[in-house]
């Protein structure tokens, strides 16, 4: 690095343009100078202040994954309890904690930080930039989500987990009815991570509005970025409802205001409309992504274009929008009058079309292509089946009268597992194959793959399938148990078998995983012959990700131009630059300092939780907290002389 | 005017959704006045919402028809073409969306429990 002071100095003695550019120097001082601007320390420390994109979104991912498997051994947990009538192995107590726990992990804890997850590591890449905008906010975002994450897991342990439901209604989470400090944590839990949730979605779209490799036109984004765009817009408008009722919650637990006490001039059906208004969107924010892996892969392994590019995009917004328009129909069954239930019967109806435009463009793009049936490929067509069958039953409860019969049965279970595991789960898995060799910078295992995937299909479809049966039969959800005479317990002892082989196949993957890490084959830049801007990096890629920014004149980059990208010259290489550029045209506007790696985004995120948790206990930790929070924020954003605080 | 000679591209985007929003929330809020108004205001101001959004769409299809009307800058042909297109596709299912909240005002009374 002495070779770097030294062309700062000379650079300084010149009075030359401040700092320097990547247009005077040969490729390999140039990676060395871009190593040195925008490395992450070795140590411990570098570990806490990192706010390298890739680095957190790693980290993301792995966190989310953690707690999908606390929340799948949850259910194992409850199909072991339901595999036989008014079997004693688990009681009501925490048979309700489980289910509760298992639903909230699985909504607030993994699917939206996940596909967050993969947006944090894979937009940059994608757009040709190197690092999202606001990067302290995201590593902060992270610190905030881990936490919140093991405060409600380390309540469980203690017996404090929350017991009412994902949703959390009152009367039952109130003041009157819920268990000690229960609804307590599940309240502070979602204030966690949607804070966390809301901050990654500000940097998405500032990313993506303004950092986009110059020519990236608004019809060149990759689907896939269009996907966390509009899922980003979903967050930011979704997700402060659902602060805003669970802060209400916990002020009618702590502090006795009324806001969900009938009897005191509140509205107990106003904490259903605040949480179903953010609870509909959710379900989109967690597909929205999923069908972007989806356009990703599937281009890439039918070896054609995406069929309906324009479509695609249309029906991503259109979704979106849609998605604020059909909380009422979770709520069917309130007693709400019918001439204003059927308004959000027509939403939900229409939400079909958009969703089903995608599926047409999906099924044409495989149609006129030649597919390579590799295991992301797999999961993609496993997806559009399962999907489309969770889809033809969200049309059947979306029509108020079949929706009557069928609320609160294990109907509703089947459904919902069959959209959000068929919608998002298959995806995600398909894009863990896709991007791994990405990421890590080897390839998973192909054999083993196909075996997972056979597992999780068979065993999925074994598992829920049923579920519908047993629906119709008139089987309540979230029943510890279940009489000997209800003609139930074959079909449940069938489930709870069936999800054994489903258990099996998530072992595969993560055994695929590990032995991949170590022995998997060697990778190379672009193992799929892909077709989008991040398969031009190295595998994994470099702390700048890129020696020279590209420039885009292709919606398929990789493949109008598959020998050498043409780039950008003239952004600093001895400090943290990225291009800001305009929003539609994505033309270069202006060089943007990118913050460095701080600490303060932890020791803020501390301060912020500890204030979190401890309002739990008493409402004066909000005043006392404030103290600490601010002192961190100032620090945060306090200039430090660094050449990215320079204007 | 050019701009409703020409087309706006983005009015089908903003008038369809921000249509349908309101007509939502007016219907959803009025479902119980329906019953005692003698007519059916859902129904008429659902089609009058999709109404807004189909003036929108249309606007969106003039401003395809003439893509390099008015770009460069700020804004280049592919991309008023691009925001054009899906624009037309939004203001149109946002209006069928408000067609078939209309259908609900016209087949409920509003005085069903």
């Amino acid at each position: 690095m002495s070779g770097i002071r030294q062309k700062k100095a000379e650079r300084i003695q010149e009075g030359g343009p401040k700092g320097i550019r990547d247009t005077s120097i040969d490729e390999a001082r140039l990676r060395a100078f871009l190593a040195h601007a925008w490395q992450t320390p070795k140590g411990l420390y570098g570990w806490l202040a990192t706010v390298d994109h890739k680095l957190i979104g790693r980290r993301y991912v792995v966190t989310a994954f953690l707690f999908f498997i606390f929340a799948g051994l949850s259910a194992l947990a409850m199909r072991f309890q339901l595999a036989a009538p008014e079997a004693g192995r688990i009681g009501p107590d925490l048979y309700n904690q489980l289910f509760t726990m298992h639903g909230t992990t699985m909504m607030f804890l993994f699917a939206v930080p996940v596909m967050e997850a993969f947006a944090v590591y894979l937009v940059p890449l994608m757009i040709g930039t190197r690092n999202v905008a606001f990067p302290r906010l995201n590593a902060f975002s992270y610190w905030i989500y881990v936490s919140g994450g093991m405060m409600i897991w380390i309540a469980f342990a203690f017996n404090t987990g929350a017991d009412a439901g994902w949703f959390s209604y009152v009367p039952l989470a109130g003041p009157d009815y819920g268990i000690g400090k229960r609804p307590d944590f599940w309240a502070q839990m979602v204030t966690y991570t949607e804070v966390s949730a809301l901050a990654v979605a500000v940097e998405i779209i500032a990313t993506v509005f303004k950092q986009r490799a110059p020519g990236m036109t608004l019809d060149r984004i990759p689907l896939y970025v269009w996907s966390v765009l509009v899922t980003a817009f979903v967050i930011l408008f979704a997700m402060p409802a659902v602060m805003v009722s669970s802060t209400m919650l916990i002020l009618d637990r702590l502090v006795a205001t009324k806001f969900f006490d009938s009897a005191a001039g509140g509205d107990v059906l106003l904490w259903q409309h605040l949480f179903w208004f953010f609870g509909h969107p959710e379900v989109y924010i967690i597909f929205i992504p999923a069908t972007g892996f989806v356009s990703a892969i599937l281009p890439t392994f039918v070896r054609r274009p995406v069929f309906g590019y324009l479509g695609i995009v249309l029906s991503l917004i259109a979704i979106g929008f849609l998605s604020f328009g059909l909380w009422v129909h979770h709520m069917f069954a309130t007693g709400l009058p019918q001439l204003g239930e059927s308004f959000f019967t027509a939403s939900s109806m229409m939400i079909a079309i958009p969703s089903g435009i995608q599926i047409f463009c999906w099924i044409a793009t495989i149609w006129g292509g030649k597919p390579i049936f590799a295991t992301p490929l797999l999961f993609v067509l496993g997806f559009i089946f399962t999907f489309v069958i969770g889809g033809l039953t969200g049309v059947m409860v979306a029509s108020v009268p079949l929706d009557l019969q069928v609320h609160d049965t294990y109907f509703v279970v089947a459904h919902f597992h069959y959209v959000l595991v068929g919608g998002a789960v298959f995806p995600l898995l398909g894009a863990v194959y896709y991007w791994f060799p990405k990421v890590t910078g080897r390839l998973l295992s192909e054999r083993l793959g196909h075996w997972n995937f056979w597992f999780i299909f068979v065993g999925f479809n074994l598992t829920f399938f049923p579920m519908h049966i047993l629906g119709l039969q008139g089987m309540p959800r979230r029943v510890y148990t279940y009489p000997l005479e209800s003609g139930w317990g074959s079909v449940n002892l069938f489930i709870s078998l069936s999800s054994l082989v489903l258990f099996a196949g998530f072992a595969l993957f993560f055994l695929n995983m590990l032995l991949s890490l170590r022995n998997g084959h060697l990778a190379g830049d672009n193992p799929w012959g892909a077709s989008t801007l991040e398969w031009a990096a190295t595998s994994p890629p470099p702390s700048y990700n890129f020696p020279h920014l590209p420039v885009v004149t292709h919606r398929d980059p990789l493949w109008a131009e598959p020998d050498t990208l043409p780039v950008i010259e003239g952004l600093r290489v001895d400090a943290r630059e990225v291009v800001g550029g305009t929003v539609a045209d994505a033309v270069p506007q202006l060089r943007v300092p990118s913050a460095d790696n701080s600490i303060w985004p932890l020791l803020s995120a501390i301060a912020v939780g500890g204030t979190f948790f401890a309002s739990i206990y008493t409402p004066w930790a909000v005043v006392w907290g404030a103290i600490p929070v601010s002192i961190g924020f100032i620090c945060w954003f306090w200039p430090k002389g660094e050449p990215e605080d320079e204007e | 005017m050019p701009a409703i000679r020409n087309g706006i591209s983005w009015a089908g985007f903003a008038s369809g959704p921000t249509a349908w929003a309101v007509s939502l929330q007016l219907d959803y809020a009025i479902a119980d006045w329906q019953c005692h108004a003698g007519f059916r205001p859902t129904a008429l101001f659902s089609l009058l919402a999709a109404a807004a959004a189909l003036a929108g769409t249309l606007l969106s299809w003039r401003a395809l028809r003439h893509a390099s009307y008015g770009t460069s800058p700020p804004l280049q042909a592919r991309a008023r073409r691009f925001l054009a297109g899906t624009s037309v596709g939004i203001g149109a299912l946002f209006a069928l969306a408000m067609l078939a909240q209309m259908a609900a005002g016209l087949i409920f009374s509003g005085c069903e429990l």
